[in-house]
């Protein structure tokens, strides 16, 4: 029977399934205690946690298109280089692109009797983008092929931020165990922003007759903070990015909530809410703003005209009203919802569907997984097949966690077929740690105790 | 610990599933990012009024201004002067003489006698011509008077120069001449002197004349002897004089007029086919300060067509003798000026303007005192001078039949074609003039000769004229001008481009002329659509 499973879902996984951020590492649960940043129901099965500072990372990055249609190489040529005929020709009506880079900092967790407590700190970064097919015909044709029609760039939108967290969780159990109930709070500092304001819009319509362009924008905004401490560094003190780094006024309250449910004996089901806040950023702020406009551009005047690239820059330039302003403003922390519903065909073999939705932007995709897992003694390994949506290439992911006397090691990948010719594939998530795992024995049935002799 | 080894077996499996293969990535680099969309780019407006189309053909010879009817007029204006006064007018050196006998035998008086003899002489001046002197104020030569005596006494003479006077009246010269002395020697400087020839020896007016009068006596002593046939001769000399001022009459001479060759650029433009022009005007404008009349001829004035061809001015204006005013001498000082026009009516002036020309020949002949002008009072100063001003005006009422325009324009913007692969230039064209023009681009490389050529297409379309003979609407017209990438490789070598415009009135074939008011406009909107491509590293 299990050989049947396994074998189902990994025919899945190769057939209909791409990878996805972090939900191979999801499968690990309550193995890695870092499992409770996307779930704070999970209750390591060990007394006490430390984790090996700045040893516990993972990378996500995903795509609608191929690496090797993002980085293309010309025939008869080495070099790489970004041709936006191929972009193009990738792009569906909507596209997205996203990075997420965690470092888990620091996690400290001791179980008690009836849950378990959790203080972190981790440091994050994010970018979001998405865009549709009038970017990208615009970059590989241009608007030559718009004539009398209108490029629609309204749907790009695009988030990049960066902040530091750092907070406690507490997760309990609850009817004898089968229901879990868990919540982190965390002091979010936010660090980096850069995003288009909501509801930003842009069109541009080239005229059949004249080629005269109209273009409108509307909620042309665009929102930074910290970039000009980044980019413009000579102009500050050269500790002042560090100082700012560590403490400034970009802070906010955040919450992750989890809880998981067990109504029947081989089935339990999980749910949990994480990055529920908004950063209201005060700090090292810059707007970039350019009013509603409707401009109609029909080109210069020729007459006596000298140095006609930057008049024409000019001249367009001075259609629009732009500005820039240090005005605060605020953004929701991107929630991200994990659904989880398990079939435990034995007590260490487990078959899992997980469903995972991200605000960072709109109508991003959602996600989900079919996964199959086991569990040894102190050790866990999985396979699974995630999907997003149908222009993916087919992947399977894997998930290995062990423990090695006291040392944890674990790691998980949604697509571990992109360590073989990565250019084929959009997307690569990739989760490793390091603990201090103390106190397992506490917790187990004696029956469970392995006896040494014996092995 | 078979758990374990299964676990580490499992993983092992897993991982191997996907052997590494990173070629993809190997030894290579990141290369430029290729941009080549193809845009649609709206390049410009250019509006031409009339006046600034055909400055365009215009290389600054002509002003190019409304007239009084609004309609857009070309006026070339070029300057001729006359000769100066003392080039036209000499004053000859004059020189007279007589002699005076003494009309006496006498031989040894017992006392001392004296004999007195007088007489009033009358010369006629000198002339280069017919004219006639009443009165010269000189500003420059010298009076000389020459008096011997070859009578056997003493002489006392007073010689009274009636026609000469200075600043105190007459001159007056006295003198001896001592028996068996030398002879007497006097001149005497004419600046600011003053010569009156208006009468003759009678008393009655004249002309030209000069009067002196010789008094002398002669002092017989007892030992001087004298026969009636002795005499005292006389020489009177005006030499080298120039005048300030001459009143009388210069009579009827030629009067010398510098001419001109007027450059008419704007025909330079074109080549073969018909232009017609309705109403031209040639306008002399004479400034005199001379005060005479003059008799102006128009015969030397010619029209060189391109091909070089002289074609001359004829007509009843040419036939006959022009006549010029003179300020008369209450007017001296004054400028009196005449305008003579030649138009299609007394000329054919059209039919020159017609031939394309390139140049206007304007040689002006003058006479002074012609016999059409009424008979006047003359007067001459030294500083009259005859200024004459030629407008060619030329107003845009017209008719052009094919007419062939060529301008050559710089082109230096090779370079900036080296990232085009395709151009789709679209020119429209508003267009409120009663002219069309079909137009062909010859690309030249930097010694002239023709190296790619855009076909000859409409530019833009006449547009139809009212009854008011204003044009009624504006032609609109759009002419696409595709250049592949052979083309413009090769224009990227370029270094101008001659512009060759065919271009047809409104309803030319009729041989209707139409005009081009001052607040027409030809308007062209330039859009290209341009296929490129550019790299990362900027080539």
């Amino acid at each position: 029977m299990k050989k049947l499973l396994t074998i189902a879902l990994l025919v899945l996984g190769f057939t209909s399934a791409n990878a996805q951020g972090y939900l191979s590492f999801y499968q690990l649960r309550d193995i890695v205690p870092q499992t409770s940043g996307i779930q704070p129901a999970f209750i390591p099965d060990n007394s006490l946690t430390i984790s090996m500072p700045a040893m516990n990372f993972g990378v996500m990055l995903q795509g609608d298109l191929e690496l090797q249609q993002l980085l293309s190489r010309p025939a008869g040529q080495t070099d790489l280089t970004v041709d936006f005929d191929l972009l193009h020709e990738a792009a569906q009506e909507e596209n997205f692109l996203n990075l997420d880079v965690t470092v888990n900092l620091f996690h400290l967790g001791i179980k008690t009797k009836h849950g378990a407590f959790s203080l972190f700190a981790n440091a994050r970064a994010t970018f979001d983008f998405a865009y549709g097919q009038g970017l990208t015909d615009f970059l590989a044709n241009g608007n030559a092929n718009s004539i009398g029609e209108t490029i629609d760039f309204s749907d790009t939108q695009i988030r990049a931020e960066a902040y530091q967290e750092i907070g406690i969780g507490y997760a309990r159990k609850f009817l004898g165990e089968r229901l879990t109930v868990g919540a982190r709070a965390k002091l979010v500092t936010g660090i980096f922003h850069a995003s288009l304001a909501d509801g930003a819009s842009g069109t541009l319509t080239t005229a059949a007759d004249d080629f005269s362009w109209q273009i409108a924008i509307q909620n042309g905004t665009a929102n930074t903070a910290g970039l000009d401490l980044l980019f413009n560094s000579d102009d500050y003190a050269d500790d002042a990015l560090t100082t700012y780094a560590l403490n400034n006024e970009n802070k906010t309250v955040a919450f992750d909530f989890g809880a998981k449910f067990k109504p029947l004996k081989w089935l339990e089901v999980e749910a949990s809410v994480n990055d529920i806040g908004s950063i209201d950023w005060k700090e090292q702020v810059r707007n970039y703003n350019t009013a509603d406009t409707v401009a109609t551009f029909s080109g210069l005047d020729l007459e006596g005209l000298q140095d006609s690239g930057e008049v024409f820059k000019d001249s367009l330039e001075n259609k629009f009203r732009s500005n820039e302003t240090r005005s605060a403003f605020s953004t929701s922390l991107p929630t991200r919802v994990y659904l989880t519903a398990s079939a435990y065909l034995t007590e260490r073999d487990r078959f899992s569907l997980t469903y995972f939705q991200s605000s960072a932007l709109n109508n991003l995709p959602a996600n989900y997984a079919l996964a199959f897992n086991h569990r040894f003694d102190k050790f866990v390994i999985g396979v699974l097949g995630t999907h997003r949506r149908s222009n993916n290439e087919t992947n399977i992911g894997a998930n290995l966690g062990t423990n090695i006397g006291p040392l944890q090691l674990y790691m998980a990948l949604d697509n571990v077929l992109v360590l073989n010719k990565p250019e084929q594939y959009s997307k690569a998530d990739f989760r490793f740690g390091l603990n201090l795992m103390f106190g397992y024995k506490k917790w187990r049935k004696k029956s469970e105790v392995a006896n040494l002799d014996e092995l | 610990m078979k758990r374990f080894l299964l676990a580490c077996l499992v993983c092992l499996t897993i991982a191997a599933v996907p052997s590494c293969d990173l070629k993809y990535f190997e030894s290579t680099e990141f290369g430029d990012i290729v941009f080549d969309p193809s845009l649609a780019i709206p390049v410009g407006t250019i509006t031409y009024t009339v006046a600034e189309l055909f400055e365009e053909l215009n290389d600054g010879g002509a002003v190019i201004a409304p007239n009084g009817e609004d309609v857009v007029t070309l006026t070339y204006t070029e300057t001729l002067q006359s000769q100066s006064a003392s080039g036209f007018l000499t004053v000859l050196d004059q020189s007279f003489g007589s002699s005076l006998v003494s009309g006496t035998d006498l031989s040894n008086p017992p006392v001392e006698t004296t004999i007195s003899i007088s007489e009033l002489y009358e010369f006629d001046l000198t002339q280069t011509a017919d004219e006639d002197y009443d009165s010269i104020i000189f500003n420059a030569g010298s009076f000389d008077f020459n008096a011997s005596s070859n009578i056997g006494a003493d002489v006392d003479f007073t010689a009274t120069f009636i026609s000469l006077e200075n600043a105190t009246g007459p001159i007056v010269i006295t003198g001896s001449l001592p028996s068996g002395g030398a002879n007497f020697v006097q001149s005497e400087s004419l600046v600011n002197g003053k010569g009156l020839f208006h009468l003759d020896d009678q008393g009655n007016p004249a002309s030209s004349k000069f009067l002196v009068r010789i008094a002398y006596n002669i002092t017989v002593g007892p030992t001087n002897s004298i026969t009636a046939d002795q005499q005292v001769s006389f020489t009177i000399g005006i030499n080298n004089t120039s005048f300030q001022t001459v009143y009388g009459n210069v009579g009827n001479q030629s009067l010398t007029v510098g001419q001109q060759d007027i450059s008419l650029d704007f025909f330079s433009t074109f080549d073969s086919g018909d232009i017609t022009f309705a109403d031209p005007t040639v306008r002399f404008i004479f400034d005199n300060s001379f005060g005479f009349p003059l008799g102006i001829d128009f015969q030397q004035i010619t029209a060189v067509s391109g091909t070089g061809t002289n074609i001359p001015l004829q007509g009843t204006v040419v036939d006959n003798l022009q006549v010029v005013n003179a300020p008369s001498v209450s007017q001296q000082g004054q400028v009196v000026r005449t305008e003579i026009e030649v138009t299609a009516n007394n000329s054919n002036i059209d039919a020159l303007l017609s031939s394309k020309p390139t140049r206007f020949l304007v040689d002006v002949g003058a006479e002074s005192n012609p016999a059409t002008a009424p008979a006047s009072y003359n007067f001459i100063d030294d500083s009259n001078l005859l200024d004459v001003s030629v407008e060619i005006e030329i107003p845009l009422e017209l008719n052009i039949n094919g007419l062939i325009a060529e301008e050559v324009v710089d082109f230096s913007n090779g370079d900036d074609l080296a990232e085009a692969k395709r151009l789709l230039f679209r020119v429209i064209a508003e267009n409120e003039l009663p002219l069309g023009g079909l137009v062909e681009l010859q690309f030249r490389d930097g010694s002239g000769a023709v190296i790619y050529t855009v076909d000859e297409r409409p530019a833009f379309t006449a547009a139809a004229v009212g009854v008011d003979g204003r044009t009624n609407e504006v032609a609109m017209s759009t002419v696409d001008i595709l250049i592949p990438e052979e083309g413009i490789r090769i224009i990227e070598n370029a270094a101008s481009i001659n512009v060759v415009a065919t271009l047809t009135t409104t309803d030319a074939q009729n041989a209707t002329a139409v005009k081009f008011f001052n607040d027409y406009e030809l308007r062209f909107k330039l859009a290209v659509q341009a296929d490129v491509e550019v790299n990362s590293n900027g080539n």
